[in-house]
């Protein structure tokens, strides 16, 4: 599903000199893989993610997804791509203070052009599967820590991706609701999701089937 | 359009919830956008709505002028006119007019003057205008030196006739003869000058010299004709008739006008100024806000990186961003309209009387149309540069949390952008102001020749059907002599002409000093006044050499002419040498009069204009003037005497209307009306820039500061001194001001010729005006940065170190 060949993300510096996050890049995660990405702070986990995410374009190398060289598309069409099959979870869930959970769910179905009936069933299916019918008015600031990553999770699955990308999913939840978030996952994956998340925890680590370490830049 | 209402419904939202910044938005762009609707509502009242006359743009005046003589301005001759007129392939139809006033009374309701016109009869057709009762004029009603048909405005049938239906037939008194009403005319038909009241030309062309420009004249051309082939032509027949009567028409053609252009010529410069100046200000509040979304875009940036990471492209960022801008114009547009309706109507409260159509100012479509377009072009311009920096926000960065990112500095240098576009925009203003403020202030240093206080001024005008020739001097005679009695009236006097043309009325006259052959080539022009009683003394005019005109000056005695230091000075050597010489008034007089006075200048006309030469005839030697403008020099309040002159007027006649009656201090001050209230407009327009710049800097320094906690945190810890943050803080914000002020010079000294035609005594480079502005405004921008500065060097640096 994903490949990347020699993928490198770097800053350039004064006087001509580079500052690399992520060096020589080489991976391949097949469809259906749940794959934990580990590594101290600094070591360009998130980097990584951002750049298989498609929102960072500024690296080199090659980067095929679904056999689509992306290393060769213009950032419109890599946007158009993302957002079919990519979804995004968050450490901080990043939903949107101003909006209610159904209109968080709705909001990235209007992006994709989605009529206003078909969103409608869109999230109310989504509200269902993710147990958050009774939650559909409340404003985040009036949900939990858990509640607010389900509906994260909830929004991340909206548009039905065939990739999710995790960034520290359950970093800012007490450990009960951070379980919940990761059964969510692997029921998720289990229903045919590929899941990518960055952690540091072996314990969420160990719900995916592959781990990859990563430390000052490269795959160790 | 589902998703447009999604972005609506959450700029609403936001808006509610930011209720400080919509306020402080609303209040600016509605007071930006009600100051410009208010400001386009008179543009479009007085120079874009079309006159109320059908096909209004085919209608044109003629103006005479005489560039050889120096006369840019005059009426025009009715010899003159009737050659024009055979043009027939050029005009439709062709009328000449000529204005004045008229008595009407003696049907038992209080006498009064109305403005009278005398029109020939193609007058209506020329501007198609049919009456609502009755008919208008035809060839036949005109009769010469006969008036004996009238056609009244409807304002004075509903006034004065009580809007009676059978007013057509009936006979009324006007100026003491009787006159048959064959036409009332529609609602608002008022032209020319407010005429109530048209009656026939009576012109008697037998009799009437070529050289009489007296008349005004209008044309509707014929369709297919427009103003420069009408010019061509009109122009080349005068050529033809300068030659054939040279001794008339040398030198004299007419300028073509539309009736439109016209009518506007004079306050045009000032209104489009004044929408100049205050499209400034809305451009200045639109930088205001643009900064305050930008902070606020700062603040959002999370928000608008979510909504990338889900998915928005950069044109949904850039339309939720450009809905939500244009959602705050939209509500500072309807405040705006709000505040332009009252400021219309203050606007017509101060705009001087005579300026012209303000009728036609109000709300109407285009005006509604304007405020909307300003609206949402405000919208768009003050959203733009935020919309565009937010939506071209790294997600990445945007998502880390602290993560510092590069937008920071573009956004900084958008800030500092529109603060140097603000404080240039400022300059511009001010200078202009200070420009128009420095001529206002010349203007009243001007000295009108005569001393305006405590005297009073009123128009008495005689029936030529009651009253005769010598009965006119003895009339005002004995007026002079019941208000010399009154208690505290110190002195009477009276002219046919007053300075600064507040009589409304004014004649030249040829003159040829004796001993110079009595042609028209040898004659100098000057105003003529004919006076009766102590007229300088009332108005105070310095007599410089011989005397006034004594009771001995009348129709038997030797005739006798006072003139004007500026006469006396053009042909004798000096005003005391100018006594007993001799002149003769070209055509008009068969005989010398003997110079017994030399009076001080006056301003005829303005105080903008020349003195000019000036010539006074006892009105006992030439008696056929039936109307004088009445001057009383008063020992208390002038206006208190008003009374007093209208019962002495009635005591010598009860049907005898008494018009016009001011104060001298109020000829003055309305003299320079238009000029005035262009001023105070300009003056309130920059005040108004002034503050929204103080603003501007004051807001981009306080958030300068909020962003550079950490760093003067940590300069501190590293020994700066109180004085150094200062001296930071303060710095940075006036390099951006001296940078606005330098590009605001640049514009300022191209922008101010734009005006130069409204300054005077001042030119539009006035060094002084533009070096005292600039150091105006930076000192006011030192005070916006200091207060931003004096918190920064007041911060705690352990606090400051630990909110990073």
């Amino acid at each position: 599903m994903i490949t990347l060949k020699h993928l490198e993300r770097f800053y350039p510096l004064a006087k001509g000199k580079f500052f690399y996050v992520l060096r020589d890049i080489n991976l391949e995660v097949n469809e259906g893989d749940f794959v934990s990405i580990m590594g101290p702070s600094g070591a360009g986990k998130s980097s990584l993610l951002h750049v298989i995410g498609m929102h960072d374009h500024a690296w080199t190398g090659e980067y095929y997804f679904d056999e689509d060289p992306i290393h060769s598309l213009k950032p419109k069409d890599r946007s158009t791509l993302r957002n079919e099959k990519i979804g995004f979870v968050f450490q901080n869930y990043h939903l949107l203070d101003d909006l209610t959970v159904y209109e968080n769910l709705d909001i990235p179905l209007s992006y994709r052009h989605v009529n206003k009936a078909g969103r409608d069933s869109i999230v109310c299916d989504a509200l269902d599967r993710f147990h958050i019918v009774g939650k559909k008015d409340l404003y985040p600031r009036q949900l939990s820590g858990g509640q607010q990553q389900l509906v994260s999770i909830a929004r991340a699955m909206i548009a039905n991706p065939k990739l999710i990308l995790a960034d520290e999913p359950t970093g800012n939840l007490h450990s009960d609701q951070g379980k919940e978030i990761m059964e969510m996952f692997k029921t998720l994956n289990a229903g045919g999701t590929t899941i990518i998340q960055v952690t540091h925890s072996d314990l969420n680590a160990s719900y995916g089937n592959r781990i990859i370490q990563l430390r000052d830049g490269f795959i160790v | 359009m589902n998703t447009l209402l999604q972005d609506i419904r959450y700029g609403i939202r936001m808006l509610l919830k930011y209720k400080g910044f919509t306020a402080v938005a609303v209040i600016a762009l509605g007071l930006g956008i009600g100051a410009n609707t208010a400001i386009f509502s008179l543009v479009n009242g007085v120079l874009l709505r079309p006159l109320p006359f059908p096909d209004a743009e085919r209608i044109i005046y003629f103006a005479g002028k005489n560039p050889t003589q120096g006369i840019t301005e005059s009426n025009i001759s009715f010899l003159d006119f009737t050659d024009w007129s055979q043009q027939t392939d050029l005009f439709a139809s062709t009328a000449a007019y000529w204005t004045g006033n008229a008595n009407l009374g003696a049907d038992g309701a209080e006498p009064e003057r109305v403005p009278r016109a005398g029109v020939t009869s193609g007058f209506f057709s020329v501007l198609g205008v049919q009456p609502v009762l009755g008919r208008t004029f035809v060839p036949e009603d005109d009769k010469p030196e006969t008036i004996t048909v009238a056609i009244i405005s409807h304002g004075l049938w509903k006034r004065r006739f009580g809007s009676d239906p059978a007013i057509v037939g009936k006979q009324v008194q006007i100026s003491s003869r009787p006159i048959t009403v064959i036409g009332v005319m529609p609602p608002g038909f008022e032209y020319p000058e407010q005429t109530q009241i048209w009656v026939t030309s009576a012109v008697n062309l037998s009799d009437e010299p070529r050289d009489n420009r007296a008349w005004s004249a209008i044309a509707r051309l014929n369709t297919g004709i427009d103003l420069k082939q009408a010019q061509t032509r009109v122009s080349a027949i005068n050529a033809q008739l300068a030659k054939q009567s040279h001794e008339t028409n040398k030198g004299w053609d007419v300028t073509l006008w539309t009736l439109h252009e016209r009518l506007v010529r004079e306050v045009k410069p000032s209104l489009l100024a004044l929408l100049g100046a205050v499209g400034f200000v809305l451009l200045i509040a639109c930088a205001n806000v643009a900064n305050l979304l930008l902070a606020r875009s700062a603040v959002r940036q999370k928000e608008i990186a979510i909504r990338a990471a889900m998915g928005a492209s950069r044109t949904r960022v850039l339309r939720q961003m450009l809905t939500e801008s244009i959602l705050l114009s939209a509500i500072g547009g309807m405040a705006g309209l709000l505040v332009s309706i009252w400021l219309t109507d203050v606007l017509r409260s101060i705009v001087p009387e005579g300026a012209p159509r303000l009728d036609q100012v109000g709300i109407d479509y285009r005006v509604l149309t304007f405020a909307l377009g300003v609206s949402a072009l405000t919208g768009i311009l003050f959203g733009i540069v935020p919309a565009l920096q937010a939506s071209k926000l790294d997600v990445t960065s945007a998502l880390k949390e602290g993560g510092r990112s590069a937008e920071g500095h573009r956004r900084t240098s958008a800030r500092s952008l529109l603060l140097i576009g603000e404080v240039a925009l400022s300059l511009m203003l001010l200078v202009g102001a200070g420009l128009l403020i420095k001529s206002f202030l010349r203007l009243q240093e001007v000295r009108p020749g005569f001393n305006p206080r405590n005297a009073l001024m009123a128009m008495v005008a005689l029936p030529g059907a009651k009253y005769k020739d010598q009965q006119f001097a003895e009339f005002f005679r004995q007026l002079k002599e019941r208000l010399e009695a009154a208690p505290g009236v110190q002195a009477v006097g009276g002219s046919i002409n007053l300075p600064l043309a507040a009589s409304g009325y004014s004649i030249g006259r040829g003159f040829i000093p004796e001993g110079r052959p009595l042609i028209r080539d040898e004659s100098f022009d000057a105003g003529y006044s004919t006076i009766t009683g102590d007229y300088f003394r009332a108005l105070q005019i310095p007599l410089l050499a011989g005397r006034t005109f004594e009771l001995r000056d009348n129709a038997e005695g030797p005739k006798v002419v006072i003139i004007n230091e500026s006469a006396a000075k053009r042909h004798y050597r000096s005003p005391a040498d100018a006594i007993g010489k001799r002149l003769n008034m070209w055509r008009d007089d068969k005989f010398p009069r003997e110079i017994v006075g030399v009076v001080g200048d006056t301003k005829a006309s303005s105080l903008t204009g020349e003195s000019g030469a000036q010539i006074y005839v006892p009105h006992a030697q030439d008696p056929q003037w039936n109307f004088m403008a009445m001057v009383i020099r008063t020992a208390g309040d002038p206006a208190a005497f008003a009374t007093t002159l209208r019962r002495e007027v009635q005591a010598l006649d009860k049907d005898q209307p008494v018009y016009n009656v001011r104060t001298m201090d109020d000829v003055v001050t309305n003299s320079l009306g238009t000029r005035r209230v262009s001023m105070q407009l300009f003056a309130v327009f920059a005040c108004a820039a002034l503050v929204l710049a103080a603003l501007g800097i004051y807001g981009v320094m306080a958030y300068s500061v909020t962003q550079r906690t950490q760093e003067i945190g940590l300069r501190m810890a590293l020994g700066a001194q109180k004085s150094d943050v200062l001296g930071l803080v303060i710095r940075q914000g006036m390099i951006l001001s001296v940078i606005g002020v330098i590009v605001g010079l640049a514009g300022a000294l191209a922008l101010t010729r734009v005006i130069g035609n409204l300054l005077f005594g001042v030119t539009a480079t006035d060094p002084a005006t533009f070096v005292a502005i600039p150091l105006l405004l930076l000192f006011v921008a030192l005070l916006a940065c200091y207060l931003p500065a004096r918190r920064a060097a007041r911060l705690d640096p352990v606090r400051a170190l630990a909110q990073s």
